[in-house]
């Protein structure tokens, strides 16, 4: 009895010191997060800005992943700008300070030229990703051979057909580097089908609206009956043309060449309702952009052009 | 130093002084919290204040400019200047490059505004130079990059407020815990200086405490109870020992007082004892002096003697064997031990006779009693004869001259003195002084006390409220007087 004040008075304090603890850490933790902005960010040695299109893409966000990855590993700090409308980013961007610019060149060649000349004026490098432009000057590029994609376009159609093949193309505004390429994407798929085409490859575009494949689909089904193959250059466009093939029980009977990778056109490769799809690296068209734009600050100089490669996914057996 | 420390009064100061600091201190420590965390709050919107200002300025800018490029005018070029004074303030020095997107965008809306300023002093030295189209386009060129400048700080602004957004949630789930830790702080700080205090007021009150339950023991008459052996502040300490010391001390003197009561106990009852005895002795002491004077067979012979006498008609001799016989008769008879006064001066006048008889040239007495005081006053038995027996043995030895021995009586007031004076030879002072001592010696050979003595002996025994009862007033050579003062007030005091 005569011990329970002394007891209580302990476990007060206890209760008290416990109290204390609490507080001063989460004083602490609230003083960590809330320190200030950029307290605890790294120093980095270069600032590269990265020029992309308007609209988002899995494709674009890819880029920019690999970019990351690239920008953290050489020291690099990476803002990412949008080419908005009038491209007004671009055009400022000789005066925000950057060491480098990487530029997915979404608007048009004469515009692109202009800026590339002002930033080479201004004394900061630049490098083209997923596609260049056709100029004087041999700008550095990173990214995949339209070619190659056109050719491995080819080749999937080929193999999974007989004689004659009637293909159609699908473009996207989604993708500008392949439509900004087109020419030569086409120019792949000749060279390897020739004379197996039935007829000249049939040229289509959807916007940025990732449903737009589906109508344009229906369309090319109801209106061009001998289309047996139909392939597309951007993911969402496959994901939405796949369902209206199958809607209309046309499985096996118009093959579709889709274009990247993700677990839904895993799952259709495999239960073959995709012939195939064309896969290109954009993680890796970010990484080595990257590094190349760190070695022509470094160094001065650039390996002038970087392919990224091609390749064509089947479905698993 | 210690003592000091361990004093009552710098234990209260110390414990209400520490206990008070330990809710002070924690309540300092909430107040710092809180005010910390206010900062914490107002740093999260300050670059956002800070984003909206550098806005307004780079919006503001754009009027001089055109004022100045239209005009020329040296107003507008001072607008201009001051206005591209306070953008160059605003901008950090420290532009180094990190990996945060937020001041990355920052850092180029600085370089921007660095240029947008540069182009400035370019177009304000190419209207001084009048080449008009170059600074018209470079003009385009500046209102496209103010118009970027104020895109990208709207940008960044919306980017910042969206992150603040993002952790105002966690901000307000971290005060909310901050806040709950904090409350908590206080209370068991309150709560335990409660105790801190309490625990230091007891541990001063217990001795107290325990010092009147002690004191209650001891109020009932518990002295068997312990020492208080407890650790206390210097103060109550010194009361303790004080108060062990004080009950030790009373126990003692209890103890003494009470074997004291049993001596003294003992002392009385011892008293008492001797007392009785002593009375036993003077009674029988009385008793024997009464027989001495008892005898029978004398005084039945001198009767015979008288009526012999008368036979042969020797009258003369018949008068004296009466009064001797009277004498006896009075002594024989007398058995109380206070008679009146009459029957003493009676038996004294037969005594006075015989002595006339005897000494009929050389002895002179006298007697002086008033009549009235015969039968009103009363006096022990036989204290007159004595006296005057007395005078007549030793007064008078060697001495050549007729001796007188004169009795009186008078009454002053309530006293009667009686008082048997003679012109003897006296007592020396030193003899006078020892008969009138009640010396206890005599008590032990009460048969030796005859006379005088056994006179004083009788009335200090009879009347011991009265220690002058008896007084000698002697002259050597001159004569001694023996006065008894009674008080008719006071009765004599007779054994039952």
């Amino acid at each position: 009895m005569r011990y329970i004040p002394r007891i209580l008075a302990t476990l007060f304090v206890l209760l008290f010191l416990i109290a204390l603890a609490y507080s001063v850490q989460s004083t602490m933790s609230l003083s960590r997060a809330f320190s200030g902005i950029g307290t605890e960010a790294e120093l980095r040695d270069y600032h590269v800005a990265v020029f992309v299109p308007q609209a988002g893409s899995l494709f674009m966000d890819r880029v920019i992943a690999g970019a990351s990855d690239a920008a953290a590993e050489n020291g690099v700090a990476l803002t990412i700008h949008t080419n908005d409308g009038d491209g007004l980013a671009l055009r400022m961007a000789r005066y925000s300070g950057i060491d480098g610019a990487i530029i997915y060149p979404s608007m048009g060649e004469s515009e692109t030229r202009r800026r590339l000349d002002e930033l080479d004026r201004a004394g900061i490098p630049a490098v083209l990703i997923e596609h260049g432009v056709v100029d004087d000057w041999p700008w550095t590029f990173v990214g995949t051979n339209n070619f190659d994609v056109g050719r491995r376009i080819g080749e999937l159609a080929a193999a999974v057909n007989g004689d004659p093949v009637h293909l159609a193309i699908v473009y996207s505004e989604k993708s500008p580097g392949v439509i900004a390429e087109k020419e030569l994407v086409e120019l792949g798929i000749n060279s390897t089908l020739g004379p197996r085409l039935a007829a000249p490859v049939i040229r289509k575009q959807t916007g940025l609206n990732p449903l737009a494949a589906e109508n344009l689909t229906y369309q090319i089904l109801r209106t061009m009956p001998d289309v047996n193959t139909i392939a597309f250059t951007d993911t969402a466009d496959t994901l939405a043309a796949i369902q209206v093939i199958i809607d209309l029980n046309l499985v096996g009977a118009v093959r579709v060449i889709g274009f990247g990778i993700t677990e839904m056109i895993q799952d259709y490769l495999d239960r073959g309702i995709l012939a195939g799809t064309i896969m290109v690296n954009p993680g890796k068209i970010g990484l080595e952009a990257v590094r190349v734009m760190v070695g022509m600050i470094r160094d001065g100089h650039s390996p002038g052009y970087v392919d990224t490669g091609v390749e064509v996914i089947r479905g698993r057996p | 130093m210690k003592a000091i420390r361990n004093s009552l009064r710098t234990r209260l100061l110390i414990s209400s002084v520490f206990g008070l600091a330990f809710i002070i201190i924690s309540m300092t420590y909430v107040l710092f919290v809180t005010v910390r965390f206010q900062r914490i709050v107002n740093d999260q919107f300050q670059l956002e204040r800070f984003f909206q200002d550098l806005q307004r300025e780079v919006i503001a800018i754009r009027d001089p400019l055109v004022d100045y490029l239209s005009s020329r005018s040296s107003t507008a070029l001072a607008d201009l200047l001051v206005e591209e004074q306070i953008l160059r303030s605003m901008i950090p020095a420290d532009r180094t490059i990190v990996d945060d997107p937020f001041l990355l965008d920052s850092r180029e809306i600085f370089f921007l505004l660095e240029s947008y300023l540069d182009l400035m002093h370019e177009a304000i030295a190419l209207k001084r130079a009048r080449a008009i189209e170059e600074y018209t386009t470079l003009y385009e060129t500046m209102s496209q990059l103010n118009l970027h400048i104020t895109t990208q700080i709207d940008r960044i602004s919306l980017y910042g407020l969206r992150r603040e957004l993002t952790s105002y949630e966690q901000l307000i789930e971290s005060s909310r815990s901050l806040l709950f830790w904090n409350l908590f702080v206080l209370v068991s700080a309150f709560i335990s200086s409660v105790f801190l205090i309490f625990l230091s007021i007891k541990r001063v009150t217990d001795p107290m405490h325990r010092l009147a339950e002690m004191a209650g023991e001891l109020s009932s008459g518990n002295f068997e109870v312990e020492d208080i052996q407890m650790e206390a502040v210097t103060e109550v300490g010194v009361v303790i020992r004080a108060f062990n010391r004080m009950k030790g001390d009373i126990r003692q003197y209890i103890a003494e007082i009470n074997k004291q009561k049993q001596i003294e106990q003992g002392y009385l009852a011892e008293k008492v004892r001797n007392l009785k005895m002593e009375q036993l002795l003077k009674r029988m002491e009385l008793y024997t002096l009464q027989a001495q004077m008892n005898p029978h067979f004398l005084f039945n012979t001198l009767n015979t003697g008288v009526q012999l006498a008368i036979t042969e008609d020797a009258e003369q001799t018949a008068d004296f064997m009466e009064n001797l016989a009277n004498f006896f008769r009075h002594n024989i008879r007398e058995r109380d031990l206070v008679v009146p006064l009459r029957h003493e001066i009676e038996g004294l006048e037969s005594y006075l006779y015989i002595l006339r008889i005897r000494f009929p040239r050389t002895l002179g007495l006298s007697m002086d009693v008033p009549e009235h005081l015969l039968d009103t006053c009363r006096v022990p038995a036989l204290i007159l004869q004595p006296l005057v027996e007395n005078s007549v043995i030793h007064a008078f030895k060697g001495v050549q001259r007729d001796g007188t021995i004169a009795i009186r009586i008078r009454q002053d007031g309530t006293r009667i003195i009686l008082s048997v004076q003679d012109n003897g030879i006296g007592i020396p002072r030193e003899t006078a002084e020892r008969l009138l001592r009640d010396d206890s010696r005599d008590l032990e050979h009460p048969s030796k006390v005859m006379g005088l003595k056994n006179v004083i002996h009788r009335l200090h025994f009879f009347f011991p409220s009265l220690p002058d009862v008896v007084t000698i007033r002697s002259n050597d050579g001159i004569g001694t007087e023996v006065l008894i003062t009674l008080d008719t007030r006071i009765e004599a005091c007779i054994p039952s």
